[in-house]
C-alpha cells in the first residue's frame, strides 16, 4: 500500500486517511519530545530545586499551606500562593510597610524557645548570622522535640551547595524518612558540630536581610502556636492528660507517641514533604 | 513494608492484605494468559468463532470496554480543554480506567487478530476504505496517549517524585497534558464512531446496515454519543465502589452531580437520535434491503424485549433520573442510574456483535448458536484481572484522588496517640 511497497499508488483517499494520521502521530511524538527537551534543558539549569519544591507546595494540604498573615489574624483565611516566597508576594510587601509584622521580642511555648535574633524557615528550621556574613542553620525546638534523637542524619559535605526550599538535610526516625527544607542558598562551609549535630555553617548568597521569607519577631508566636494547634489536632480528637492549654510542655520524644503510619503523616506535615 | 511508596496522607490497607486481594486475580490473570497463549499458538480453533460467527466474546467485549472507557477522554476533554475545573479531582483516576480499558482493549484484539509479530501490517499496508483500519489506526495512538497521560501520574508516586528528573519531566509533560487531552478527544471520536461505523456499512447484514451521512452510517454517531454519556457514569461507578471498599470519600459530592448530569444530557440526546434512527431503520432502510424488521425480533431469545430494554429502560429511563436534579442528587438514584447506563450501552454492543451475526441475513441461512469456548471466557477473565491488579496497585501506590484526605475520614477512628502523650506538666 505505501511507497516501496508492490503495487502502490496515491490515492485521494491516502492522501486524507493517511495525512490525517502521520499529522496526529507526530503531534503525540512531537509533544512527548517537547516534554523531553524542555525537562532536559530545566535539568541543566539550578531551577530543579526550586521547581521541585513549588511542585510539592501545590501538593500540599491547604492548612500547611496558610499564609503567615492569616496565622496571625491579619487576613483571614488566606493560602499563601507564592510557594511561601515573601519576597515576590505584593500583600505582604504592603503589610510589612504598615508595619504590622514588625516586632523584636521572642517567644517561649510549650517549653520551646524561639529567639529573637533568629530566623526562622516555615520547615522548621531557623538561621542565625554572624558577624562574618555567615550564616548557622538548624533544627527549631518543635522539630527537635518531634524528633527526639534521630536515628541517622545525613548532612551535605562542605564545599556543597544548597539552595532556598531545597534539601538542606536528611534525617531518619522511627523508620520514617525525612527530608529538611534549607532555609537560605548558599556553600555549606561546616555541617555538623558535636553539640548541633543538624546544624550547617553557610555561606549565604544574599544578605540575611534580604531574606524575607523567613519568619521572624512577631511572626513567630502565631506561627509555632498554628502548628502546636495541627499537631495536636493530628494526635487527638479528646483531650486527655495535660494539654497545651494547661500550660503542658510538648515532650522531648513527640516520635513515641505515634504508630509508624501516623508518624509517617506528622513527619510529611511539619517538614512539607507531599 | 511499602510504607515508603504510599502517597503521605493516604490510609491503604496492609500490605499483606494488599497480597491476599491480589493473590486470586493474579491466578485467573496467568490462567487467562495460557488461555490466550493456546489460541495464539494453536489458532482460533481454539474458540468456537468461524466463518460464519467471525465476531464472538472478544469482540463484544472489546466494543463495551473501550465505551466503558470513554470517560477517560471525555473527562480529558472537559477538563483541559472546556476547563471544567471540577473534574481534576477525578482525572487521574479516568486516565487509569481509560488506560485499564484501551490496553486490555488491544491485547485482547491482538489475541483475536492473531499473528501478532506481523501486527505492523495493519500501519504498513492499510486499507483507507475500512473502518476497522480507522479502528486501529486510532485505538493504537489513543493508547500510546494514555500512556503518556499516565506516566506523569506514575512519577509522581511518593518515591519516585524525590527523583529530580522525574518531577521535571512530569511537570513539562502536565503543561502539555492540554495537547494530549485535545488529540485523545480527536482520536477516540473517531475510533468510538469507527466501531459503530464498522456495523452500520455491512450491507449484507439488514439487521445492522444504517444509512447516514457522507461514508459515516448513523451507528458512527451514535457510538460517539453512547460512548460519551456512558464514559462518566462508568467512572463514577468505579469512584463509588472504591469508595465503598476504602470506606472513604474520595471527591466532593459536587462531582458527581456534574458528571450524572453531563451524562444525562448526552444519553438524552443519544436516546432521542436512538429513537429516531430506530424508525427510520424499521420504515425506509431495512424495507429497501427487502426485509421486515420485525422478522429480525422473532428469533428467539432476541425478542423485541432487547429493543425495549436498550432504548427505555436503560435508555430514557436513567437519562429522566441524571437530567432531574432532585433525583441525581440521591445517591441510590443517581447509581441505579448509572448502572443502567452501563448497561445499555454493554446490550448495545451485544446486540450490534453478537445478534447481528446470529440472525439470518438469507432465507436458507439457519439462526446460528454460539457460546464462547473456555479459552474465550479465560481471555475474556484475564482482562478483567487485568484490569482489577492495574487499578488496585495504581490507588494503592499513586495518588489518584488529589482530595482524598486522610484526616478526614479519620475523624471517627479511634485515638492513637492522646494529648497527654505529646504534653507533659512542667
Amino acid at each position: 500500500m505505501l511507497p516501496g511497497v508492490n503495487g502502490f499508488q496515491w490515492q485521494f483517499g491516502h492522501l486524507v486517511f493517511l495525512g490525517t494520521f502521520f499529522a496526529v502521530v507526530v503531534v503525540i511524538f512531537s509533544t512527548s519530545a517537547l516534554g523531553f527537551l524542555r525537562s532536559f534543558k530545566r535539568l541543566g539549569s539550578d531551577e530543579n530545586e526550586a521547581l521541585m519544591w513549588k511542585h510539592h507546595f501545590m501538593d500540599l494540604p491547604q492548612e500547611e499551606r496558610a499564609c503567615r498573615h492569616s496565622m496571625s489574624g491579619e487576613l483571614k483565611g488566606r493560602i499563601c500562593p507564592n510557594a511561601f516566597d515573601c519576597r515576590q508576594c505584593s500583600t505582604h510587601r504592603s503589610l510589612v510597610q504598615l508595619g504590622s509584622s514588625a516586632g523584636t521580642q521572642g517567644e517561649e511555648l510549650a517549653g520551646m524557645t524561639y529567639r529573637s535574633d533568629r530566623f526562622y524557615h516555615r520547615g522548621h528550621t531557623w538561621v542565625e548570622e554572624h558577624s562574618d556574613g555567615t550564616v548557622t542553620i538548624g533544627l527549631d525546638d518543635f522539630a527537635t522535640k518531634l524528633f527526639g534523637a534521630p536515628d541517622e542524619i545525613v548532612l551535605p559535605q562542605p564545599g556543597d551547595r544548597i539552595t532556598t526550599n531545597g534539601v538542606g538535610w536528611r534525617v531518619r526516625k522511627a523508620g520514617v524518612d525525612v527530608r529538611v527544607l534549607a532555609p537560605v542558598a548558599g556553600e555549606v562551609l561546616e555541617a555538623g558540630t558535636p553539640e548541633q549535630p543538624w546544624s550547617l555553617r553557610v555561606r549565604p548568597e544574599s544578605p540575611l536581610s534580604e531574606a524575607r521569607h523567613l519568619l521572624s519577631g512577631d511572626d513567630i508566636g502565631p506561627w509555632i502556636r498554628h502548628e502546636l494547634g495541627r499537631l495536636q489536632g493530628m494526635a487527638s480528637t479528646v483531650e486527655v492528660g495535660a494539654v497545651l492549654a494547661d500550660g503542658g510542655e510538648l515532650v522531648d520524644d513527640v516520635s513515641t507517641a505515634f504508630d509508624q503510619r501516623d508518624w509517617d503523616h506528622v513527619c510529611s506535615s511539619f517538614f512539607l514533604q507531599p | 513494608m511499602d510504607r515508603h511508596l504510599i502517597a503521605r496522607g493516604l490510609d491503604r490497607t496492609s500490605f499483606s492484605r494488599f497480597c491476599l486481594w491480589i493473590l486470586p486475580w493474579v491466578g485467573i490473570l496467568a490462567f487467562g494468559i495460557y488461555a490466550a497463549a493456546t489460541c495464539l499458538i494453536s489458532g482460533l480453533n481454539r474458540t468456537n468463532m468461524d466463518n460464519r460467527f467471525a465476531f464472538g466474546l472478544w469482540i463484544f467485549l472489546d466494543l463495551t470496554v473501550i465505551a466503558l472507557g470513554a470517560g477517560a477522554f471525555f473527562t480529558g476533554f472537559l477538563l483541559y480543554i472546556l476547563r471544567k475545573r471540577e473534574l481534576k479531582s477525578v482525572i487521574n483516576t479516568a486516565v487509569v480506567i481509560g488506560l485499564t480499558c484501551y490496553s486490555g482493549a488491544v491485547a485482547i484484539l491482538a489475541v483475536d487478530v492473531g499473528q501478532p509479530l506481523r501486527a505492523w501490517f495493519t500501519f504498513w499496508h492499510p486499507n483507507v476504505h475500512s473502518m476497522l483500519t480507522e479502528v486501529t489506526f486510532c485505538i493504537s495512538c489513543y493508547l500510546c496517549v494514555l500512556l503518556i497521560e499516565y506516566l506523569p501520574l506514575v512519577l509522581k508516586n511518593r518515591k519516585l517524585s524525590r527523583i529530580p528528573s522525574f518531577l521535571v519531566f512530569e511537570f513539562e509533560m502536565h503543561r502539555l497534558m492540554y495537547v494530549l487531552a485535545g488529540v485523545g478527544a480527536f482520536l477516540s471520536f473517531f475510533h468510538q464512531g469507527s466501531l459503530g461505523g464498522l456495523y452500520g456499512v455491512l450491507q449484507g447484514r439488514p439487521f445492522a446496515f444504517r444509512e447516514g451521512i457522507a461514508i459515516w452510517p448513523s451507528t458512527f454517531f451514535l457510538f460517539i454519543l453512547s460512548a460519551l454519556a456512558v464514559g462518566p457514569c462508568f467512572l463514577m461507578l468505579m469512584i463509588w465502589l472504591v469508595s465503598k471498599a476504602s470506606r472513604k470519600r474520595l471527591v466532593a459530592p459536587g462531582v458527581f452531580n456534574l458528571l450524572g448530569r453531563i451524562s444525562g444530557i448526552i444519553l438524552a440526546v443519544y436516546v432521542l437520535f436512538k429513537a429516531v434512527d430506530t424508525l427510520i431503520w424499521m420504515n425506509r432502510t431495512a424495507i429497501a434491503l427487502g426485509t421486515h424488521p420485525f422478522e429480525f425480533y422473532a428469533w428467539k431469545p432476541f425478542g423485541s424485549w432487547i429493543l425495549f430494554t436498550e432504548v427505555i429502560i436503560c435508555g430514557l429511563f436513567p437519562a429522566v433520573i441524571l437530567l432531574s436534579s432532585r433525583l441525581r442528587r440521591r445517591e441510590p438514584w443517581l447509581l441505579t442510574a448509572a448502572v443502567l447506563v452501563c448497561s445499555g450501552v454493554g446490550l448495545n454492543r451485544f446486540v450490534m456483535t453478537i445478534q447481528t451475526l446470529a440472525l439470518p441475513t438469507l432465507p436458507f441461512d439457519p439462526f446460528l448458536n454460539y457460546s464462547p469456548s473456555w479459552q474465550e471466557v479465560a481471555t475474556f477473565l484475564a482482562l478483567v484481572s487485568y484490569g482489577v491488579l492495574l487499578y488496585s496497585f495504581s490507588y494503592r501506590y499513586l495518588n489518584l484522588f488529589p482530595e482524598e484526605q486522610r484526616v478526614v475520614s479519620r475523624a471517627s477512628e479511634t485515638v492513637t496517640a492522646p494529648d497527654s502523650a505529646l504534653f507533659k506538666m512542667t
